[in-house]
């Protein structure tokens, strides 16, 4: 049986792109790694959000902990939360050249795959005793900033240079990639004035990342992946502990309130293994967060919040994006824009015979994008250069911004006990959060 | 960012300076009334539910947001009450104790009820024992045998109360009759209604009857020459409105010039204890030496119908049996 010309070379040219040279390294960063910094508390969940100028439970230790002041009487917070996340990777198809319409070359244009972690488990808890005097509070807290799990398994996508007789196809590739970045902390809080109050606090943070991407061989050019014959894999992996300060103002009017936040984001340091090189250490920076928020109480019944938050996600280019780049020489083409998040929402207490009135909320927020993108810093030479900046520039543009809306309820149980619960769904991210406040004591309320 | 944070910490720093230093909000100043309350610190209590007044408290009601989600019940008055009864400001008190009422704020079904029944009946009837003594003790009055309980007025029954001029010997400014309508004047304004009353008997009448307080004003000693007993009763009066400093002041200068009766050295003990018990200035063993001044009394039988006016906590400190 004689093989078509366009087969064979294709095979010679596939040979060549399926050389193992570097695709790890790229491997890493066909899947963005994207993640939110919501603030604890289904509340605040309920509210966008919106908490840096509301900040008047125990999560306020976090979100912002001038707010702490706030408090009448030692409080005990938890919250369980569940969150589910899709990112989006390249999976197969062809992104330049004619298909060929045989084996796996039968899509023209890039098919992107689903990549979705789901992840419960206890979000916050905190603690917090405000002094006899009410003039100072400290808190303690775990706070479970980032957890994310991905796993992605791509085909490999087909190109063609116009400067080429042949097809090239990038070699089958699987990711597994788990994130874990929790917070233990102390918060401390001062009211200066009547009106002014300050907070403070240190986080130690626990980092786990584990990652591994592995190359696979194909069944001829246009065949399904070998799963079994693996071609290069590389690691990712990192168990460090960072700290990391959070510093806010809180200045309350009694029906009008601004706050501002300072949140340090903690570095950690990781290892990387690609290949048979030598190992490699780098740093995975979280991003500092300012926000700014306010809230007004039109009513006694009717609160009003507000919030912008600032986040240089471009922190996480440093290192974690450049050094997966590394290999490939390209690492100005990759960034990430910091982003700004704008949050408003609105919380109203539903009277309801004698019992304390039932809190209904609803929030919207604005979430910029802020995956990794890729542009091309330099003019691509050889064919290899420009089917690189084809792929990542297609693998790397599906980020968007999105829009989240917020909603929940709280009711009191008892004068010791409320209960939160509230949902926030935007395209690619769905979380569900169920919070308890327990007051401890009568501390003198009656 | 950090820049930005620190000149506001800075801006918020650099504001001119408050007059007060109390920073405490409504409820947290509301809190510490409680507090207070509970660890029978009465004048204490007093001035915390006057801070949180201060401070911006709302009108009080069932189900008030305090903070955050927190919705408790707001009823300062009937801590105000507690704490003013406890002071002896009878008068004070039953007003506080009427507002909890007409504001429905303790229902029958709860638990406060019945203390606040039973306080409110107390406070009531110290009122009325007050105006009776007020009635009697004025110059012009017809003071009660001290030996033979006054015919007691019933509050239907108009009080005789003395004119201005009569008044002005009691040693009372005449801008005590602007203090009644602030129950947080001072510790005084119980008495100084009725004083007031007094000097402008077209002020309305809200006292009651009774008049154990006016056989404690009006009973003088036989042996007493007539100065010392317009002294002695001028410390009664004092010590019934609250100026304890001043009942104490004039009934130790009684007893040091040898003037004083036992009944003085009665109240004498009863003023130092307020004293000591409401938190202001005395000796610090204030109440070991009016437990002593007590014992020179005398018979605490002499002192019959004295005693119920005195507050369960100035007995108690005294260690006086009921």
């Amino acid at each position: 049986m004689q093989m078509p010309r366009s087969w064979l070379a294709a095979m010679i040219a596939g040979a060549v792109a399926l050389c193992p040279a570097v695709v790890s390294a790229q491997t890493s960063l066909q899947v963005p790694l994207q993640f939110d910094f919501l603030n604890p508390g289904a509340k605040s969940l309920a509210l966008g959000g919106a908490f840096a100028g509301v900040a008047d439970d125990a999560t306020a230790s976090f979100a912002n902990p001038a707010g702490l002041t706030l408090l009448g009487t030692p409080e005990l917070s938890a919250e369980l939360r569940s969150s589910r996340t899709t990112s989006l990777f390249l999976q197969r198809g062809r992104l330049s050249g004619p298909v060929i319409n045989q084996g796996t070359d039968t899509i023209q244009g890039p098919v992107f795959g689903e990549s979705t972690g789901v992840h419960t488990g206890l979000g916050y808890f905190s603690l917090v005793y405000p002094h006899a005097s009410h003039r100072w509070v400290i808190a303690g807290y775990r706070h479970e900033l980032a957890h994310i799990d991905q796993q992605f398994f791509s085909d490999g996508v087909f190109q063609k240079d116009p400067t080429e007789f042949t097809s090239r196809r990038d070699a089958p590739q699987e990711g597994i990639r788990s994130l874990s970045i929790s917070g233990y902390g102390v918060s401390g809080a001062y009211q200066v004035r009547r009106h002014v109050a300050v907070g403070g606090g240190l986080a130690v943070y626990t980092f786990a990342l584990d990652s591994l991407f592995r190359r696979f061989d194909v069944d001829g050019f246009l065949g399904a992946p070998k799963r079994d014959v693996e071609f290069g894999r590389s690691t990712q992996r990192g168990r460090r502990a960072g700290l990391a300060p959070t510093i806010g103002v809180l200045l309350d009017r009694g029906a009008a309130r601004l706050g501002i936040v300072y949140r340090r984001g903690a570095s950690f340091d990781y290892t990387t293994v690609d290949g048979s090189d030598p190992a490699r250490t780098a740093v995975f920076r979280v991003p500092h967060t300012l926000a700014i928020g306010a809230s007004v109480r039109v009513r006694p019944s009717l609160l009003i919040a507000g919030e912008m938050t600032r986040i240089n996600y471009s922190r996480l280019v440093q290192d974690f994006v450049t050094d997966q780049a590394r290999a490939t020489g390209r690492q100005a083409s990759f960034s990430v824009d910091d982003g700004t998040e704008w949050h408003v929402s609105a919380q109203y207490a539903l009277r309801w015979r004698q019992h304390p009135p039932i809190r209904l909320r609803a929030g919207v927020w604005y979430d910029p994008d802020h995956s990794v993108h890729f542009a091309p810093a330099v003019q691509p030479v050889t064919a290899t250069d420009k089917l690189f900046d084809e792929r990542l520039s297609t693998a790397l543009s599906t980020g968007r911004s999105q829009a989240h809306v917020a909603g929940g309820v709280g009711f009191t149980v008892s004068r010791q006990l409320e209960l939160n619960a509230a949902v926030d769904v935007a395209p690619r991210n769905h979380v569900f959060s169920t919070s308890l406040i327990v007051h401890l004591g009568q501390g003198g309320l009656p | 960012m950090l820049n930005l944070v620190l000149g506001v910490l800075l801006l918020a720093q650099s504001a001119p300076a408050a007059p007060r230093t109390d920073t405490r909000t409504w409820y947290q100043a509301y809190a510490d009334a409680q507090r207070a309350v509970e660890q029978r610190n009465w004048a204490a209590a007093v001035a915390n539910i006057e801070a949180a007044s201060r401070a911006g408290a709302p009108k009080p009601g069932r189900n008030v947001l305090f903070y955050g989600d927190v919705y408790r019940d707001f009823n300062p008055d009937y801590y105000l009450g507690v704490a003013y009864l406890n002071l002896g400001r009878y008068d004070d008190a039953d007003r506080a104790f009427e507002r909890v009422k007409q504001a429905q704020l303790v229902a029958p079904k709860d638990s406060q009820y019945a203390e606040l029944t039973r306080l409110a009946t107390q406070a009531k009837g110290m009122v009325s024992k007050e105006a009776a003594a007020l009635a009697a003790a004025a110059p012009g009055a017809k003071l009660p045998d001290p030996v033979v309980p006054a015919p007691s007025i019933t509050a239907s029954a108009p009080m005789a109360v003395p004119n201005a001029s009569q008044a002005a010997p009691m040693g009372l400014p005449p801008a005590s009759a602007a203090q009644y309508s602030s129950p947080q004047a001072g510790g005084s304004s119980s008495m100084q209604s009725k004083l007031a009353q007094a000097a402008n008997p077209k002020l309305p009448n809200r006292s009651g009857s009774n008049s154990a307080v006016a056989q404690s004003l009006g009973a003088r000693p036989p042996d007493m020459g007539q100065p010392a007993a317009g002294e002695e009763r001028a410390a009664l009066i004092d010590f019934f409105s609250g100026r304890y400093v001043e009942a104490r002041n004039r009934l130790t200068k009684l007893t040091l010039t040898g003037r004083g009766s036992q009944r003085a050295l009665f109240y004498l003990a009863c003023s130092r204890a307020a004293l000591a018990l409401t938190g202001q200035p005395d000796a610090d063993n204030a109440i070991a030496e009016a437990r002593v001044q007590l014992r020179q009394a005398g018979d605490l039988a002499q002192f019959a119908q004295d005693r119920p006016l005195i507050s369960p906590r100035v007995r108690q400190a005294l260690e006086m049996q009921p």
